[in-house]
Formats: C-alpha cells, structure tokens, sequence
C-alpha cells in the first residue's frame, strides 16, 4: 500500500489508486474536469496540476494521471500549481460564452465552482470568442455547444461506457464538436447521463428546463420505482413539482448512472389527473370523513355477507411500510384473502424466483459489472432493466464474455448466441452470473445454482417492490386477488396501491382504493384516499436481488404552483395544508384505519423481524433481507 | 462643594438646550416640504428594458439568491425566440430591507433601485408587488446594456454575430 | 566531403535498384542475416551513437533495447516519414533520390527488433516518395531481400507503405500509432511508453526516415567507422541539414555533425544572399528557439546546441536576414501550431490562438507591454500540456523573448512594426 504526502497529509492508499484520488480521501479538494471516477483519467483538461516535490517525479505534474508511488510529496497549493490552474481556466474562459444567467447548469457548474477556486477574475484576451451551431438531440437533452469545455467526458461515457455509436467527437483544435454524427434524436437508453456528467451546461435537462435554480431545490436520496433495480436517484423538485431525476452514487447497485426511463418517467407525480382529494362515493371529504366512511363499510360488508367476505389487495409496486401493515388489517377485517398480487401468474413467478435468491446467490449489478462469464438467459435486460445491460457491457469491456440465449436481444455489448445455457461453460467462470426474468417460467436457474456454487442469480421482476410482496406473501400466506375473487367469497376489495383489472372488480359490490395514480381500480371505488407518490414520502422497497433501500421525502404534495391561477402569479393566501396536499404515506392511512377499527394506535410498521430496517440510512448500500 | 458641582452641572445641560432653542431646526415638514434623495439612493425596485425596448429580466434567480431576506421570487420561462425570461416576478415589499443586494448581483443590469420610498399601503398585502408593478418602460440607470448580445446563445442575433463572437464552426469543413 | 545517405544519388532521378546494389547496396543485409545476432546488430547501432533523427535525438540503439525480448506476441516497427515539421523536407529529398536505404535499415532494424510487420508512416503530398517506397518494396520482395525468409535465413518481415488521412500532430508518435489502429489522432500518455506497450497494446518502436536510412551504413561499415564520420569526437554520424530562407544556396545538405551553424551557412550554403547579413535562424525547424549571431559558432550537434539553449531538432535550418521582422515570423510559425493543434488538452487548444492573437495584436501596432508578461506565461506554461506539440510551438517565442525582446518593445513603443516602412 503506497504512502504519499499531500499537503503535509500523510495517507496511505490502495495501489494504483492515483494522486487525485489520494488527495480526495483526505478531503483536499483538486479541481478537475476530465476525470470521473466511472470513466477513469484522461489527462486532457490539465486542471489537476499539482507540484511534486520529491519523489520519483518532480514538478508539475497531473495528479489524475499519476499512481501513487511512495516517497512521493505532493503540494497543491504551490504558487506555480496554483498559477498553471489559474491559467487553466483563464484558457477555458477564452471562448466560454457570457451566459451564465441563462444557463441551467449555473448553480451546480463544476466550472463555474472551479473558475472561482482558481481565482481567475479578469479577462486578459481581447480576440473573438468561437461559436457553434446545436444540434437538436431529441425531447430529454438540449444541446449548446458553446459552453463547452472539450473535457471529452461526454464522448468517454457514451462510446466507451454506454456503447452508443451514434454521437461522437467531430473536427480538431479548437474546432471540436460534440454531437450526434447525423442530425436525429440520441439512440442510447442512456443518454440522460450526459446531463450529469457534463461539468458544464452543454447537455441540460430539457424537461426541466428553466425550471428552478441548484440552490432552491429541493432534493433527498431516493430510489428509481421504474424497474426492480432500485437504482439510487435524487429526486429534484421545487414549488410541489417534481422537476427532474438525477442518479445518486451506490457503488453496489447502480454505480453513478441511471437508465432514461428511470430519469425521464416523472410526469406520473405532476399529473393534473392525479386524485388528491379523499371522496365518498364520488363526493369530496375529509380524510377523517373518508376513514370513518371505510370503517363503517367495512363492518357494513361483514354483516351482509359474513366474515372472510373481504379481500386486502397490496401490491409490489406498493412500499413496504405500507405492505408490512396490511396482515394486520387483515386480521382486524376477517379478511377472506391477503393479496400482494392481483395476477396468480405474477404471484407464481415472483415467488418460485423469490425462492432461489434466499441463500445470498442474488448477484448486485456491481457483481455483473465484475463478473468474467454472464449468460442472459430469456429476457430482453434492455428493455425490462436497462441498467443490467449497461453492467453487463463493463463486465465485457474488462474481457467477460457474454452468452445470450434467445432471440432478438440486443445489448451494447458483444455477445455469443447460444441455443441453451447448457452450452455455456460455466464450470470454467470464476464469477458467473445468469440473469433471467421472473416473468419467464423456466427451472433452469434452480438446477444450475445446485450444480455450480459459484453461480450468481439477477432475477428481473416486474416492479420496484416484488422481492417485498412476494416475501411478505410467502411469510402470510398470501393468496393472488385472481384466485380469491374466483372463489365467490370476496364481496369486498380494500386495494392499496393496486392496479386491479376491470372485469376482477365487476361483481364487486364494495371497492376502497388508496393510491396515489388514477387508476382503473380507483375510478370504481366507493371511497378513495389519497396516498403519496414516492418522492413524497420516507419508505422502503427492496429491490430485485434482496436488498431493502430506504427512499427519503423530497417534497409535500400538492397540486404544483404552476397552473394554479391562470394569470400565472402564485396566489397571495395564507394556509396550513397547500392545495391538493390531503396525501399522507399509505402506510399512515392504513395505521389511521387500524386505529379506528381496532382502538390500537399503529406507530411503527417495522415490528419483528423487520426491525433491523427501522433507522435504515438512505445514503448506505441498503440491508440485504437474507440478513435479517 | 458636591452641591454646586451638582448645580454647575444642571446649568450646563439647559444652557445647551437653551442654546438649541435659537438653532435653525434641520427638521423639514413633510409631505408640504419633501427632500430629493440622491439618485442611488435605495428605494423602490423596478425592473428596466434594455434598449431595444425587451424586458431585461432574464429570471436568473440571482437576485432571489442574494436577497438576505427572501423577498423575491420569480418563475422562469422561455419564450418562441428562445429568449428567457420572468413569468412571473414577486417581490415582497413590507420583507424587503431595501439593502441593495439584489440590483449587485443582477447580471443583466434588470433590477434596480430607485429613489422612490413613497409606498406605504394600508393593507400589506398590497405590498406584494407582482412583475406588471415593478416593469418599467424605461432603461433605468444604464441606457447602453443589452444582455443578449453579449450572452452567446443567438437571441437578439444570429449565432456567432454577437458582440465578442466569431461565425459559427463548420464542422465537416476541412479549412484551418 | 564522403556522403553515407547521399553517396547513391543521381542528378535530376531516383537511383535504380540495379544501380545500388552495384554500390554497395544490401551488403550489410546479407552480412548481418548471415553472420550477426539481432542482439549484435543492436549493440552496434549502440555504439555507434547514432541518435534519432526526427526531432528528439534518442539514441536509437537504446530505444531499440527497451523493447522487451522475452514477450509473446507481435511487436512492430515504425518508420515515421509524417514529415511536416515547417522548414524540415530532407526526408523527402532521400525518399525521392533514395528509397533503397530506408528499406535495407528497416530490414535491419526488424531483424534486430525481432519484428514480422512493419509500417511505413508517410504524410499525404509525398506522392513521389510513396512511389518510390512502394517500388523499392516491391523489387526488394522479388529479389528476396524482403518478405520470407529472406536470403534463406529463416527471418521473415514485410513493409507496408500506409498514407496518413491526417494532420500534423500524426507525426507524434503515439498519435501516429492511434491514426495506424483507426482512431482519432490523439496522442497517448506516456508512460507507458510504447516500447513496451504501443500498436495494438505490443511493444512497438517508431524511428524517423533518416535514423533508419543510416543503419545499413552502420552495419557495412561499423560502428566506429560510422562515429568518425563526424566533425568532432563527441558528434557522431552526419546529417541531413536542409537549409531554406535568405542563403545563397538553399538546399539540402548531408553534412557532419559537429559542423558549425557558421561553417554551414559560409560552406555548402554559399553564404548569405547577396544583401542579406545573418540576423537570426532556426536551427532545427519551426519549434526550435532562434539562434543569433553570437551563435554561429556552435557546434551543429544535440548536446552543443541544447547548451545553446535551443535544440538540434530535424536539422531543418531557416535563415533569416535583417529585414525580417521576428514578431512576424514567430507569428506566422505559432499560427501554424495553433492550426495543428489536435484539440485534446487545454493549454495548446486554447493557449495557441492566445499567443497568436497576442502577436497580430503586437506586429499590428496595438501591442502593450503586459502582452510581454502574457507570452513569458505561456512560454512557462504550456511546457504542461499533454504532448510535445506545444511547448515546441512556443520555442520560436521563448527564442524571441530571450533574444529578441528590444524589437517587440519596439513594436509596442512605437506602434507599428519597425520592418515595414
């Protein structure tokens, strides 16, 4: 392990680990533009330079560039380390557009952050500055050229990381564009980290655009509910509307990144069709109103048709606060059946996968991205977790190689086609992995596990929350709503979350829906509370190899400031409670109606086993439940 | 003798305030005699045009930043042409301290303050002054600053004929 | 004066496979196949002193003993004929006289390598000597000089003659070796340095047309023979000066290291032209600080000229006389830097056009005296760029700082340049 000095900081650090990075460990903070710690070193901003007083090299030197060796001293704030980054940025300022107002990027610019750590102030140059033409890359990202950098990292990520082939680096010396090679929108799914990685404001978030400033947002840890992945996101919002998704660093899941789909899928949460209003029978109320309407129901529905007339119907898109409450509402109702599943074939699936996954043989995506043989095994990782196809593309570009059984899969990576995974060497892999789809019935994964131990499993489930419904299911008992409403008994549905279909609910005289989207379920129900969307609340979801992630609240509900009054101005009344803003956490709601049906006030849904989740820290890699 | 300091030290106080009885008062009747306050003095904030007669505000939220007290808030847009600006623009009179802060940090010389202090209202409310009360026809202190021309994204002008700019890049074009 | 590059000249032609053989041609091929280990041919081209040619002046033999032998897999030799270095042509004046030489060294050198494939790098423009290489290739494979097996000894090598699609900076070596693998002519970072790992990740050496031209000569003669021919015991070998600007015979020269920039000029050169007196030259093409009067007497050769503050460089002499302006010629030099600069890292892409524009501000008239501090920055700074691209263009600047500060002052005291009236 390699000893260096930093700043008269002594510190010891991993071999190969570089200077930068050193220095970044003790909290020395050396500007940088090039390098990223996803994409490695570069060395052609040259904002790193340090001095390097003794060791074996000395003097200027780019600390991104260099591996630690010991004997090394290193100081960052010589005079002429500190004069060659001051004239760094004097060099980038030269044809750096005069547009910070209007730029979105200001604010959280990692130029505009190191122009004043370099003490540049006073343009010296007194040429004209170049100037290009944008492109129009699509509806996510907006392009303006002018503010580049050329720090390259865009072309680093997108080709190099990301495997797109479609957007490069065109023309030399000052000239060099960053753009799409032919006019059109951008082809890779994840194209939307451009705007994370760009240290300037060359690639914005379009959908945001002009929306609010870096030091008004509001912004918590969070976890992406697009897929079972739970990648980490920071949710953006500002005056109740949720502007932008942002990825939030967990080196085990998601590394730095996150899909499109993840970072472009928040319309749902400003929807102006959202139902924020608790109703009875199509009447706006009160929350009590409403809860006092449901309990009411509930023993009404027990009378008529007796007990076990009642079905609880959660679901695995449903947190697990709230899915951790409901056996105990169950129990309270005589509940005929407990449902985290609506569909018996869901049910099935998620559970025998759930299965395979309990002895720790769950691979996290860090594990694929280190992985040296992947087989992808009946599904389209592309498409139903697209982060898995970017893991599995670093797995290859370290030298794994890539089976995929099946057809018309595509992935930004080389791959060998096989017919089955029988033909895959796996005996030979230090660290395989399969990933397979819960939706795709097959037993091979069991048989596999047993036959190589070194084997690891990525199973891609329907949605954020599966692997917590199909545990919760398992440990309760829990039946599909398909099979229950089958049976003739259910008279009544109390659906938390759920996407109930249409023909389950005709015949159904008694339907109370929480939930925080218009469904087709909350259209039919007699009385409906509204819950909160994700950003709007703390919660747990465990994700699809076993992990429970803590998401934080990142703003109050409401109906957004914008659209409000038509003139455009915010309105000039005083309140407690913003408009539209009855939402409170399902798992609230459902312990409100515990309370009133049973006179036990419901504190905390993490009870039992479960405790070990209670302080659960949003910024840690999460607690895998074989664990627990 | 304690009684006479004592007495010498009453006679001092009404001998000046005697004195004072046949001073010119600096005191003037307002509202009958009103003072000019200097032009930077700070009083009422508007918003200025540039020259060429569009709203100055950018909506950068700068000026929203640096108010100590959170007085102003504004929504930023962005119109047809690209050109970004206020929707709507708030500025709370009876928080703000008239400090100034916003019209320093106003990169595109919009906010300004002007010597106006008449604007008591009865209802605070009424002190809530929205962007149709603080825009103003004019160029305020400063009748030569356009923004946009300087700014680089093309609004006011074609790309690359700004005022520091050269015409933009070809990018297939093989000439130095 | 004995010639070792030019000695197989014809007036107004290429010399013909036929006739160099006849002189002399590929004896020291068959010698070294038939009679010497790689690792002999190596250490005599060690000995010989012989340092590079295109501009950094490493020993060749040492670049050579870098390369790794107990390695698997390919390496791969390079000649580096990108000659675009302004004032440099004296690759192409061999190339069109002689191509003979460059492929019986480059035989040599794949031999003492132990490399199978080799790259002939040649910039676009140099029909003639494309034309010339790929006959001389062809007349080497058919005579078995070339190819497998040759002269029956068991080695195999083949040249292939590439064009280059780019600029200037693919003559920097590993920017020379990403433009051979397909990709963007950037340079790579160094370490590692590409005798260990360069095309295609193998240990690669890249060496200029006229280091490679001179080993057979190395090899038929030995090294000793080869030192002597210098013009002081610590130069060795000759070289080609190609020699422009306001002499009186500006041509290209293969004169002895060692040789004074004064005895070059009064020799080969004929002197000045008539009217002209020397008042400044470039000793070894464009990224090389001026040399003045009171440097004629430097020996012409790598370590008397760095002790002169500038450096041998190609041997591409540009000679200027009294009524050059020197602010207009850094300038148009620097202009041409800027140009070529690959846009990869900052102070070049950036720096460049600064320095350009600071110098039209001063040959214009409108030059300040900070201007002076500004360009002193640079001529510091830009020494931290990525590649030698750089601080090579700043040479004629740090040259026209040192030596020639009075006239730029002048520049700007006066307001207009003091060369044009």
């Amino acid at each position: 392990m390699p000893k260096l000095i930093i700043d008269d900081i002594t510190v010891e650090v991993a071999e190969g680990t570089t200077v930068l990075e050193a220095a970044q460990a003790v909290d020395i903070p050396i500007p940088h533009f090039c390098w990223h710690p996803a994409l490695g070193k570069a060395g052609a901003c040259r904002a790193c330079a340090v001095k390097m007083l003794e060791g074996p090299v000395k003097g200027i030197q780019m600390s991104c560039m260099l591996p630690v060796q010991d004997g090394m001293v290193v100081s960052t704030t010589d005079p002429e380390a500190v004069a060659m980054r001051r004239h760094i940025i004097e060099w980038l300022m030269i044809n750096h557009p005069h547009d910070c107002p209007v730029c979105d990027e200001g604010g959280e610019c990692q130029l505009q952050d190191f122009t004043i750590a370099a003490g540049h102030g006073i343009r010296r140059y007194s040429g004209k500055k170049r100037t290009h033409v944008n492109q129009d890359l699509g509806p996510f990202i907006q392009h303006e050229m002018n503010r580049c950098i050329q720090c390259y990292r865009c072309v680093r990520y997108y080709q190099e990381y990301a495997g797109g082939t479609d957007f490069g680096v065109m023309g030399s010396a000052g000239r060099v564009y960053f753009g799409r090679f032919q006019d059109g929108e951008l082809e890779s799914p994840f194209s939307g980290n451009l705007v994370d990685i760009c240290p300037t404001g060359v690639f914005t978030d379009k959908t945001a655009r002009f929306r609010a400033r870096y030091w008004d947002y509001e912004m918590a840890p969070s976890v992406c509910s697009g897929c079972s992945l739970g990648c980490n996101t920071t949710p953006v919002a500002r005056y109740r509307e949720l502007l932008k998704i942002t990825a939030r660093k967990n080196e085990a899941v998601n590394g730095w990144f996150i899909c499109d789909r993840g970072r472009f899928s928040n319309s749902a949460v400003n929807d102006p069709q959202r139902p924020r209003t608790p109703l009875v029978d199509g009447r706006e109320s009160t929350r009590d109103e409403a809860l006092e309407a449901l309990a009411l129901r509930i023993a009404e529905t027990e009378q008529l048709y007796g007990t076990g007339s009642i079905a609880i119907v959660g679901s695995s898109r449903l947190a697990l606060e709230a899915a951790l409450l409901l056996p105990q509402l169950a129990q309270l109702t005589s509940a005929g059946a407990l449902c985290y599943f609506t569909s018996e074939e869901e049910r099935a699936t998620t559970t025998s996968h759930l299965g395979l996954l309990s002895g720790g043989t769950s691979a996290s995506q860090q594990e694929i991205r280190e992985s040296d043989c992947i087989v992808v095994s009946g599904c389209d990782p592309l498409q139903d977790a697209p982060m898995l196809a970017l893991a599995v593309r670093q797995a290859w570009r370290d030298g794994a190689t890539v089976y995929v059984v099946g057809d018309g899969i595509v992935l930004p990576c080389e791959f060998t086609a096989v017919a089955a995974v029988d033909a895959v060497p796996l005996a030979a892999a230090k660290k395989p992995v399969l990933i397979c789809s819960a939706s795709c019935n097959s037993d091979h994964p069991a048989g596999l596990l047993v036959q190589h131990s070194q084997l690891k499993l990525a199973v891609i489930f329907p949605a954020a929350n599966s692997y917590g419904a199909a545990q919760l299911a398992g440990e309760q008992g829990g039946v599909s709503l398909e099979r229950a409403v089958a049976s003739g008994k259910i008279k009544g549905i109390i659906s938390v979350e759920a996407d109930i279909p249409a023909h389950l609910l005709a015949g159904i005289p008694f339907v109370a829906a929480l939930d925080w989207r218009m469904t087709e379920t909350v259209r039919a129900a007699q009385i409906f509370l509204p819950t909160t969307a994700w950003v709007e609340m703390d919660g747990t979801s465990i994700n699809n190899e076993g992990r429970a992630q803590r998401f934080k609240k990142v703003m109050n509900p409401g109906l957004p400031i914008r659209g409000l009054d038509p003139a455009g101005h915010p309105p000039h009344l005083h309140r407690t409670v913003p408009p539209g803003g009855e939402a409170q956490p399902a798992w609230q709601t459902l312990a409100l109606l515990i309370e009133r049906v049973s006179g036990e006030p419901v504190t905390e849904p993490f009870s039992g086993r479960w405790e070990r989740l209670r302080g659960l820290d949003a910024g840690s890699e999460g607690v895998m439940i074989h664990d627990l | 003798m304690k009684i006479l300091s004592d007495i010498a030290a009453l006679v001092t106080g009404m001998w000046i305030t005697w004195k004072h009885i046949f001073r010119r008062p600096v005191t003037i009747q307002y509202p009958e005699e009103k003072r000019t306050p200097y032009p930077r003095y700070r009083a009422r904030i508007v918003l200025t045009r540039d020259p060429d007669g569009g709203e100055r505000c950018v909506a950068c939220q700068l000026c929203s930043g640096a108010c100590p007290v959170d007085c102003i808030t504004m929504q930023s847009a962005e119109d047809k042409d690209g050109r970004r600006y206020a929707e709507w623009f708030r500025i709370n009179f009876s928080r703000c301290i008239f400090c100034g802060f916003c019209a320093e940090a106003c990169p595109t010389l919009a906010i300004q303050m002007t010597p106006d202090f008449e604007i008591c209202k009865r209802d605070i409310m009424d002190l809530v002054y929205e962007k149709e009360d603080l825009l103003i026809d004019g160029c305020g202190k400063s009748p030569d600053y356009n923004y946009y021309r300087h700014a680089g994204i093309g609004v006011t002008q074609p790309r690359g004929s700004g005022a520091e700019e050269k015409p933009p890049v070809d990018v297939r074009g093989l000439l130095p | 004066m004995e010639q070792i590059l030019f000695r197989h000249n014809r007036p107004g032609r290429c010399v013909t496979f036929a006739e160099y053989q006849g002189e002399g041609g590929f004896v020291a091929l068959k010698k070294a196949l038939s009679g010497m280990s790689p690792d002999e041919v190596q250490q005599a081209v060690i000995d010989s002193g012989l340092r590079g040619r295109g501009g950094a002046g490493f020993p060749t033999g040492k670049k050579w003993s870098f390369v790794p032998r107990n390695l698997t897999g390919p390496r791969w030799l390079i000649c580096n004929c990108d000659e675009m270095e302004p004032g440099t042509y004296k690759d192409r004046i061999l190339l069109e006289a002689n191509p003979y030489s460059l492929v019986e060294g480059m035989v040599l050198a794949c031999y003492a390598i132990g490399v199978r494939h080799s790259f002939i790098f040649i910039r676009r423009g140099y029909e003639q000597a494309a034309a010339n290489l790929r006959r001389a290739i062809a007349e080497a494979t058919a005579a078995g000089l070339l190819g497998e097996n040759i002269q029956g000894s068991g080695f195999s090598c083949d040249i292939d003659v590439h064009v280059s699609a780019g600029r200037y900076i693919c003559g920097e070596e590993t920017a020379l070796m990403n433009a051979l693998e397909g990709k963007r002519a950037n340079p790579r970072a160094k370490p590692p340095f590409p005798a260990i790992k360069g095309l295609w990740g193998g240990p690669t050496v890249v060496n200029n047309v006229e280091s490679l031209a001179n080993i057979p000569a190395i090899i038929a003669q030995g090294p000793r023979w080869f030192k002597g021919t210098a013009a002081t015991p610590e130069a060795s070998g000759m070289k080609l000066f190609c020699v422009s600007g306001h002499v009186a015979t500006p041509a290209c020269f293969e004169l002895p290291l060692g040789m004074t920039l004064g005895e070059i000029i009064d020799g080969p050169c004929g002197g000045m032209r008539p009217g002209s007196n020397f008042k400044a030259c470039l000793p070894g093409g464009a990224s090389t600080p001026y040399f003045t009067p009171a440097h004629l007497g430097v020996p012409m050769d790598f370590d008397p000229v760095a002790k002169a503050g500038s450096r041998l460089g190609t041997g591409g002499i540009v000679v200027f006389d009294q009524h050059t302006c020197m602010v207009a010629a850094t300038l148009n030099l620097v202009k041409f830097y800027a140009r070529e600069s690959c846009g990869w890292c900052t102070p070049c892409r950036e720096g460049l056009p600064f320095v350009v524009h600071l110098l039209e501000q001063i040959e214009s008239g409108q030059g300040s005296e900070e201007h002076i501090t500004i360009l002193k920055e640079h001529v510091q700074y830009l020494n931290y760029a990525f590649c030698a691209l750089a601080p090579g263009a700043m040479g004629p600047v740090d040259g026209l700082l040192r030596h020639f500060e009075d006239e730029v002052r002048e520049h700007i005291i006066t307001g207009k340049c003091p060369c044009r009236s």
